[in-house]
């Protein structure tokens, strides 16, 4: 009968055995969740006291110790052929097992587990920071993307409320822009040589002298292009939302801030036709004009968005921001996530985006000694780039998506911030700030 | 490693146990004796490691079913049956669809579904109180549906995951028959698993659909279990699979 016994437990545990013996290599890829080579191990301090064990913390445990009695020594005598050597952690009450190349630390450590005076085993695994940040001096500034309640300008102390921004840093944990996505500004010009913005810069015109250096000559195009891609995460200047884009300048202002309609509409067909997919319209007029309503049909039928700004004067959205049907329409939020009383409103407004008080790249044609500055700024015009630069984001995130597609998660994904007072899609702020957390990460399902 | 040392040691087991001395072993009569039904109810809990989409992205299904199983034997050779129940699985990590407009990531969502499949055992040698049987099953896990609303501020949608699967069971395993009311048994099992989640997206105008298949991380582990003989009627059997999948079942059999 013994010997029946003997077998039965033979048979029936011997995938149990085995389970518990050496196991097959792990296969190690770059994005290993753990720190390779390392298992955590948790013991009993009782156990150690019980022993009469005094061990300098950082001292290593092994054959030869002075501890040879430490349970782990046994341990390590049993997993020789995983284990090259063990030590107690210098600061935590853990234990820090070196294994040889290879081995399988998950295992290891559910085998561990199941050893006497052994609490528990863990790899040491990897933690990343959940939002990106990016190291430009004046990101400290920036509550447009990242808002702690911090001050914002430093000259007056004013602060805002935490957490009105469009989450910027949570969504470039998702997208951070491609350069293959291309943002034309069709504004003043680009001074193209601004250290934030140099090299963002792709070939554009200037439709106003007719010539191919768009220089600007205004600066409102300067602060624009730098709101939606200055260049990020260089130790200076700004952030721009999308890191990777580049810029088309596209001048169709002049140096007072005044362009006509058919240079603007001529601008929009340039940019399309040379490989923009997102404008950034910063500009507006009262009157409505198959000029520009042609152009933004053109732009929009062959796949660009185009983020226009409603305007500052407290008053019905300006052209080409009107052309409900082919724009994405900007209005303006503070630090609140409050509407500023300038900023336009009607039935065509889309989204907004921080406008009050925001920072730009400074081009100052007239102070050739602060060519390189940043400093604040207001309107809808700088809340424009805002969603420019989210729109290019998308692109480069999800390239297949169409430019309606683009538009329509904008929106849907925006924080009905004026939810209290208006409800749903309203006049002011459509259907609210741009949130690139919603827009870019995972919608999860539980 | 682990794997290749337990086969080795199966058929150096296996060669010893079945010497190929033919009056030693014996083949197991096959004349035919009458049919015999069987009549049971199998509960199974698995957990198996799976490789997700063109990136093998690593996640685990954990699926139990409950399942009535009609065995007919032909002799003590042959019994081939068939299999009919409820399953209900989830993945232990959420599973994300990046490439739809608006990215999801679904977690502890659970599927239910309907299975059914077949299966079949053969004894075909034995020696002394050994015995080697061949077990083979298929179970398909019907398509599940499940959907969900997408509240965003101002729009809502909805989204639906629907997750199907199927899986193939083949083992070798011997079976030491010296005991009078119960049988152990232990031998290598290959595993495969294979199925299908797809989300799709309707908000507004937006909708996307997204699809991933996904498969058994290692297809060789270990079977073992024991059999217990109730009477000249009941059997009840309770097995434990490790490696390719982690996995507890338990059945009981009303012998007609």
């Amino acid at each position: 009968m013994s010997k029946k016994i003997f077998i039965f437990i033979s048979i029936a545990v011997l995938p149990l055995v085995l389970a518990a013996d050496d196991g097959g290599p792990l296969q190690l890829v770059p994005e290993e969740p753990y720190v390779p080579n390392r298992a955590v191990i948790k013991i009993s301090s009782d156990t150690v006291m019980h022993m009469g064990i005094v061990e300098t913390p950082g001292s290593r445990i092994g054959p030869g110790k002075n501890i040879k009695d430490h349970p782990l020594v046994m341990v390590m005598a049993k997993y020789k052929s995983q284990i090259k050597h063990m030590q107690a952690h210098r600061i935590q009450d853990y234990y820090i097992a070196e294994t040889i190349e290879g081995c399988d630390i998950e295992n290891l450590c559910d085998q561990l587990r199941r050893e006497p005076f052994i609490l528990d085993a863990s790899p040491d695994y990897y933690a990343v920071i959940t939002s990106t940040f990016p190291n430009d001096i004046y990101f400290q500034y920036q509550y447009a993307l990242y808002n702690t309640g911090q001050v914002y300008l430093p000259e007056t102390g004013l602060t805002g409320i935490a957490g009105s921004d469009i989450k910027a840093t949570d969504g470039w944990d998702w997208a951070r822009g491609s350069d293959s996505v291309i943002i034309a500004v069709i504004d003043s010009g680009v001074a193209a040589d601004h250290e934030d913005l140099h090299s963002k810069i792709v070939p554009g015109y200037d439709f106003v002298n007719d010539d191919s250096d768009p220089y600007d000559d205004h600066g409102h195009g300067t602060f624009a292009a730098s709101i939606a891609a200055a260049e990020t995460n260089n130790g200076i200047g700004i952030a721009g939302v999308s890191w990777h884009s580049r810029i088309m300048p596209i001048k169709v202002m002049d140096h007072q801030g005044y362009g006509s309609y058919l240079a603007i509409g001529t601008g929009m067909r340039y940019a399309v036709d040379n490989g923009a997919r997102v404008l950034n319209l910063s500009i507006g007029g009262r009157s409505p004009s198959f000029i520009l309503e042609d152009a933004c049909a053109y732009c929009y039928n062959n796949g660009a968005v185009i983020a226009a700004a409603t305007g500052n004067s407290g008053s019905a959205v300006l052209y080409p921001a009107a052309y409900d049907d082919y724009c994405l329409a900007v209005a303006a939020t503070d630090a609140n996530d409050e509407r500023p009383t300038w900023s336009n409103y009607g039935p065509q407004v889309d989204v907004a985006a921080p406008g009050n008080f925001v920072w730009g790249a400074v081009y100052s044609p007239h102070d050739p000694d602060n060519l390189n500055s940043y400093h604040w700024n207001s309107g809808t015009s700088y809340a424009t780039p805002y969603v420019a630069g989210a729109a290019a984001l998308v692109m480069a995130y999800k390239p297949y998506l169409t430019n309606n597609q683009i538009m329509a998660l904008i929106k849907y994904t925006a924080d009905d911030v004026n939810a209290s007072t208006h409800p749903g899609v309203d006049d002011f702020i459509g259907y609210g700030r741009i949130n690139l957390k919603t827009l870019l990460g995972p919608y999860e399902i539980e | 490693m682990k794997i290749k040392f337990f086969l080795l040691l199966f058929t150096v087991f296996t060669l010893v146990l079945f010497p190929a001395d033919q009056e030693k072993t014996q083949p197991i009569d096959t004349r035919f004796h009458g049919i015999e039904y069987t009549v049971g109810l199998n509960f199974s809990s698995n957990r198996t490691p799976v490789l997700m989409g063109d990136d093998d992205i690593k996640n685990t299904l954990i699926h139990s079913y409950l399942a009535l199983k009609v065995d007919v034997g032909v002799s003590n050779y042959f019994t081939a049956g068939v299999v009919v129940g409820y399953a209900s699985s989830q993945f232990d990590d959420p599973v994300d669809f990046y490439t739809l407009p608006l990215s999801l990531s679904v977690s502890s969502q659970s599927y239910n579904s309907m299975i059914f499949g077949a299966r079949a055992r053969s004894d075909f040698l034995s020696w002394k109180d050994f015995s080697l049987r061949a077990n083979g099953e298929i179970l398909f896990f019907k398509l599940s549906e499940t959907e969900s609303a997408i509240r965003l501020p101002i729009v809502t949608g909805t989204s639906t995951v629907k997750q199907s699967f199927s899986q193939m069971t083949l083992e070798l395993l011997v079976q030491y028959d010296g005991f009078s009311t119960f049988t152990v048994f232990a031998g290598p099992q290959l595993y495969w698993l294979k199925g299908k989640i797809t989300a799709s997206e309707s908000i507004e105008e937006l909708e996307g659909e997204e699809e991933f298949e996904y498969k058994q991380k290692n297809a060789i582990g270990l079977a073992s279990g024991v059999n217990f003989e109730l009477g000249s009627h009941f059997d009840l059997n309770i097995k434990v699979s490790l490696f390719s999948k982690t996995s507890f079942s338990i059945e009981a059999f009303y012998i007609f």
